[in-house]
């Protein structure tokens, strides 16, 4: 075959393999890159004539590391999502595309044993095994059940933190390294390619040390936030008996005031008292969380909502819970709060119970809250439903699929009940 | 035969209820079973683990003890949903609303006011409805649904996608069940108006075969009743 033919036909098929990879992304997120960017097809272009070129100087290792960096970068400023995401979304588009890729070995050898004669077309075997790669990546991706197991793994992985991200990343590179490219590294290059996986080996060290580390300062800050809460609840305190004394002064002026001074003072009154139902409840809460309870409740400035509060835990929460399920705990806390507050105040009954209660091994939290309206049962809890007015519908989805802690919920009525349950610290027998 | 379980640390109190529910017993010709408590123990425990007769608590708030009378509904609640709960407290209302729907509290009532005359309403308005807790459940992957009966309005399909609506006085509640599935879970209350509605007799105020309408007591008027099951629903009547 021409050799320029065969050149642009290499050229074609390697922007068609890069187009599949943006269009798989873009698939997998939900996020136009290529539609919405008319700059993202010439760099593809630009792109693949620099690969073809490339393709002969390159070892194969680093020709794929090099292409993963290029992908990392453009989709980061495409997409605007994390790198931790894009790097988890390329690594597994990468072990799809080698799994294609041995279907595509396993099928050329069959071919191979029934027509010998193609041995003169060899020539085109890798530009085909690429078209392959390419069609059956686009197809991989439009199977929905593929497309939602992606966005699970993916979900999981992104909770883990870079340590675990780098350990599997050395994992897949080992993994192309012995599928693909195993009769290609020579001895000479055996070097460059241990002083590569050393350096990722090695930020795996580092980022191992760094998570260690960011433990120890949560520690800290959860101690100060602690601090900080114990003194602004002593201030709330006295805040409630200066209220208390203010508004008894203002009653005893009034009992001497003309009508008018008595409406005014009327009003002061009312507005002295206008507060939440039932903040003074809120104290019952296990100290450390009354603290988002009262931020919650502050946002929300709705003064109707009646909350009460029944706690069973009677030790220091952060004795009974590592900082790591205390943090889970708050943030499970906070986005059901969240919709609770939302749902509450839209109905009639404006009504919040809260319980904490302790088995041996767990701290449960029970959310009740009234709601009216609307409700997709089937379509709660997952992906972008949301019941909220300016809801993204990602909180509850976020919190069912974590790990170390289980979200239950259920509806009697019009009570809408969410259960937090969260592991705690294990006791020595 | 209906248990009526008093946990009331005054005898006095104790004494002037039994009094009262003889009194119920006779007028209305029910048979009662009564059981006095004055806190929480391994005898109570039991009495709320035994589902062998409909249930009356009548619970003081302030026992004494570890356990308050708002402890003991909780605990009775963790398996026991059928039974009625009436708290009588000398306390002030604080909470009445929450506890009422959270714990599906019947009434409270003071006892230092009207104890004798409330107290004979409520359990004759018991003794009338006849425990009406049976429920609707569905469960899915994220989340179990239970609406008592008495609180279904009516249920639809919808036009769009199919799907099934049930319609509270609250909450519209949309599930992926259908129509002929949802009425298998309902009981004789609920007849088919419509091809597409199921509806609860018993918040039905007026049927309009001219108009094809239906009235419910909270004034909707719904616009899918149809004369082919006008015979069914006569005869349900």
């Amino acid at each position: 075959m021409n050799n320029d033919l065969l050149l642009i036909f290499n050229c074609l098929v390697v922007f068609f393999s890069q187009w599949a990879i943006f269009y798989a992304f873009e698939k997998l997120t939900e996020k136009q890159i290529i539609s919405n960017n008319t700059t993202v097809p010439i760099i593809i272009i630009i792109a693949s004539l620099a690969e073809v070129l490339l393709a002969n100087y390159l070892i194969p290792f680093y020709h794929g590391l090099i292409s993963v960096i290029y992908f990392l970068i453009i989709l980061k400023i495409t997409s605007k999502k994390p790198f931790k995401e894009i790097i988890i979304y390329i690594i597994l588009l990468y072990l799809i595309g080698i799994l294609l890729d041995i279907l595509a070995m396993v099928i050329f050898i069959l071919i191979l044993s029934i027509i010998p004669q193609i041995n003169q077309y060899m020539l085109l075997v890798k530009p085909i095994g690429t078209l392959f790669l390419a069609i059956g990546l686009i197809l991989t991706i439009k199977i929905s059940f593929i497309k939602k197991s992606i966005n699970k793994i993916v979900l999981y992985l992104k909770k883990l933190n870079y340590t675990y991200i780098y350990l599997f990343l050395i994992i897949s590179i080992y993994f192309a390294l012995g599928v693909l490219s195993i009769d290609n590294i020579e001895s000479k290059n055996n070097i460059l390619i241990i002083f590569t996986l050393a350096t990722l080996l090695t930020l795996t060290i580092v980022s191992f040390i760094l998570s260690r580390y960011e433990i120890i300062t949560l520690k800290e800050t959860n101690y100060y936030l602690i601090k900080n809460n114990e003194y602004y609840l002593k201030s709330l305190q006295d805040y409630h008996i200066l209220k208390h004394n203010l508004t008894n002064q203002l009653i005893g002026v009034k009992s001497i005031a003309n009508i008018k001074a008595q409406a005014l003072l009327d009003d002061l009154i009312t507005s002295y008292n206008a507060t939440f139902k039932s903040s003074g409840d809120v104290h019952k809460v296990p100290s450390g969380i009354n603290g988002i309870i009262y931020e919650k409740l502050y946002n929300f400035n709705q003064k109707e909502i009646e909350i009460a509060v029944d706690n069973k835990i009677n030790n220091h929460i952060l004795k009974v819970l590592k900082p790591r399920s205390y943090n889970l705990l708050c943030e499970a806390l906070g986005t059901i709060l969240d919709n609770a507050l939302e749902a509450a105040s839209k109905s009639d009954e404006k009504i919040i119970y809260l319980k904490f209660n302790e088995t041996e091994d767990c701290i449960i939290v029970d959310i009740i809250n009234t709601f009216v309206g609307y409700l997709n049962v089937d379509k709660f809890g997952s992906f972008s439903y949301t019941t909220k007015n300016k809801g993204h519908g990602l909180g509850i989805y976020s919190l069912l699929d974590k790990k170390k802690l289980n979200v239950q919920m259920s509806i009697k009525n019009n009570l809408f009940i969410s259960t937090i349950t969260i592991e705690k610290i294990k006791k020595d027998k | 035969m209906i248990k009526f379980v008093i946990i009331e640390d005054d005898k006095k109190i104790q004494e002037i209820i039994k009094k009262l529910l003889r009194k119920i017993s006779i007028e209305n010709d029910i048979e009662m079973q009564i059981s006095f408590y004055s806190a929480y123990n391994d005898k109570l425990a039991n009495c709320i683990k035994e589902n062998l007769y409909r249930k009356v608590y009548i619970i003081d708030i302030e026992l004494e003890g570890s356990l308050s009378g708002i402890d003991i509904a909780q605990k009775l609640r963790e398996n026991d949903w059928d039974s009625e709960i009436i708290f009588i407290t000398s306390h002030d209302k604080m909470f009445e609303t929450v506890y009422r729907n959270v714990l599906d509290v019947f009434d409270f009532i003071e006892k230092f006011h009207n104890l004798k005359t409330r107290l004979e309403k409520d359990i004759t308005t018991i003794i009338k409805q006849k425990f009406d807790k049976k429920m609707l459940k569905i469960s899915t992957r994220n989340i179990d649904l239970e609406i008592y009966l008495k609180n279904i309005l009516y249920i639809t399909r919808d036009k769009d996608d199919r799907k099934v609506i049930i319609h509270t006085n609250e909450v519209d509640f949309k599930v992926t069940n259908s129509l002929k599935e949802i009425g298998e879970k309902l009981d004789n209350r609920f007849v088919k108006s419509h091809r597409s509605c199921i509806v609860n007799k018993e918040h039905v105020v007026e049927y309009n075969y001219s108009q094809n309408y239906f009235q419910l007591d909270n004034g909707m008027k719904i616009d899918l009743l149809s004369k082919k099951y006008r015979k069914e629903i006569e005869n349900n009547e």
